[in-house]
């Protein structure tokens, strides 16, 4: 693993949650908010990760089922919860099973390129920033949309 | 001139004083020892024989004094010999007065003072209120294995029962007495519903139907306490909501800061992390304690149903099969209560061959006829 400072982007902090046995986070200058998702609109025609829709200051977003899309056992119950990141005027919805934790950029070290064997893996990782000594990864969450936009069209 | 020295005679004497000075020399001592140990022995003599003389004076005291006694103590065995002497004299008259039915105190003014009195006078008692009872019966197999058309020789003879209606009355009374309360004691034992004792309990229930009570009434709380746990929680999902809740309106608002690029981001992420972190502490330890709880008053209700159907069991077989100690007095209490009917029958039997009863006494025979069949 390569340290790229020019690369991976300066954070003041993550959202990291945990799925499986793995921790991600999202940068929290990409994060538009944060919601329930116990109630989410399923999308007609959708499959695979894309979860549906779920409400969010007045809009729809889009709802990926990050867990259902790294292959994880889906997050399922009452208490599911909607990361809603920001890209421009877009909006995208992780829906992760538990509250994410708020970390501070001061608490962090990184942020690093992620290059392993895996080519994929490679490409979705955007960067891994490290807390205590735990890896948080944080992934091209917009390329996952698409992705699973082409896999869930190509189904 | 010849000398004549008497050198012969000088020499004996010269001899007989050496001899006589050695004498003395010698034997003074031995004399003055002897006289002084004969000076003890003499007064020691006369110690002793002082002593002696005190003892023998006390002693002769001492007899003096037994003779006194004993000659006193002849004198009051004199007298009491004479009293016992005419006091067999009063017992001989008194008993040969008896004997030809006369009354000794009324006919023997000399019979109405001292012990014999009070004898005779208890005897007049004893004989006017139970002239029936003149002999005892010492075998109670004798008396009840006789039946009533061969009474026994020591019982009382039916002229004499019928002589005196007011003790006939009286035996007759007693004996219902004694039937009454030995059928009150076998009467838990036949199942007698309406006569057993009901264990204190003033609503007339069985024990059975008590623990049945009790256990149920446990039960109930017990139950009630589960579903007051289970609404607990419940509360504790809602807290868990509530918590969520707030947690997620920290975490955007500290997503609004950042944005805004404030300074205090830092402290309102680590005040967001510990909300978080306190509420789910609390939230996880409260469902912890509220499973526990359940799953003890689960084990509970349980255990107490299962203590129902025991006791009720055990219950069940103490009543089916008494204990043997139970068994045995309640079979002593029948045998008693069969010998005391049969006594009573006899002596019913015997009062009315000899006169008709007094209205007094019908009731306590018809009672027995009712005892008798049962």
């Amino acid at each position: 693993m390569d340290t790229d400072a020019t690369d991976p982007v300066k954070t003041r902090g993550l959202l990291a949650f945990r799925i499986g046995d793995v921790d991600f986070g999202a940068r929290v200058e990409d994060v538009a908010g944060l919601v329930e998702a116990d109630r989410l609109a399923p999308l007609p025609g959708s499959k695979g990760p894309v979860a549906g829709l779920v409400a969010f200051r007045g809009g729809i977003v889009i709802a990926l089922d990050l867990a259902a899309f790294l292959g994880e056992p889906s997050a399922s119950g009452p208490h599911r919860f909607a990361l809603v990141l920001a890209r421009g005027g877009d909006r995208l919805a992780l829906v992760i099973p538990s509250l994410p934790r708020l970390v501070p950029g001061s608490l962090l070290s990184g942020p690093a390129r992620h290059e392993g064997a895996d080519a994929d893996a490679n490409a979705l990782v955007d960067s891994v920033y490290d807390h205590e000594g735990s890896p948080i990864h944080c992934l091209h969450y917009w390329a996952a949309l698409d992705g699973a936009s082409g896999r869930g069209a190509a189904a | 001139m010849a000398r004549r020295y008497p050198v012969i005679p000088v020499l004996s004497a010269s001899v007989i004083v050496s001899i006589a000075s050695a004498s003395v020399f010698l034997f003074l001592p031995m004399t003055l020892a002897y006289a002084t140990a004969t000076a003890v022995a003499v007064l020691g003599a006369i110690a002793v024989a002082a002593v002696a003389s005190r003892a023998a004076r006390s002693r002769e005291h001492e007899l003096l004094h037994h003779v006194h006694r004993l000659e006193t103590d002849k004198v009051r065995a004199a007298e009491l010999v004479a009293d016992a002497e005419k006091t067999r004299r009063h017992i001989e008259m008194a008993t040969a007065m008896l004997a030809e039915g006369r009354d000794p105190l009324v006919e023997s003014p000399e019979l109405r003072v001292g012990e014999l009195h009070d004898l005779l006078e208890a005897a007049r008692t004893t004989r006017e209120s139970l002239p029936v009872v003149n002999r005892i019966a010492v075998d109670e197999a004798e008396l009840v294995g006789a039946g009533p058309d061969r009474l026994p020789g020591t019982w009382p003879r039916p002229e004499d029962v019928a002589s005196d209606p007011r003790a006939r009355a009286e035996l007759l009374r007693g004996l219902d007495e004694l039937i009454h309360g030995l059928e009150g004691c076998l009467a838990p034992s036949r199942g007698d519903k309406e006569s057993a004792p009901r264990n204190g309990d003033p609503s007339g229930r069985s024990p059975t139907q008590l623990v049945d009570a009790v256990v149920q009434t446990a039960a109930d709380g017990i139950e009630d306490l589960a579903a007051g746990l289970m609404r607990a929680s419940e509360l504790a999902s809602v807290a868990e909501r509530v918590t969520n809740r707030a947690t997620l309106l920290a975490l955007n608002a500290a997503l609004e800061a950042t944005r805004s690029g404030g300074e205090a981001f830092g402290a309102i992420a680590e005040e967001t992390r510990q909300l978080a972190e306190f509420a789910r502490e609390a939230t996880d330890t409260i469902t912890r304690l509220a499973g526990e709880i359940e799953i003890k008053v689960g084990e509970t209700i349980t255990a107490i149903h299962a203590t129902s159907e025991d006791a009720k069991a055990a219950l069940a077989v103490a009543a089916g099969s008494p204990a043997p100690r139970t068994s045995a007095v309640a079979a002593e209490v029948e045998r008693l209560h069969e010998r005391a009917l049969e006594l009573r029958a006899g002596l019913a039997l015997g009062a009315s061959r000899s006169e008709p009863e007094p209205p007094a006494a019908k009731k306590p025979r018809d009672s027995a006829r009712t005892h008798g069949k049962g």
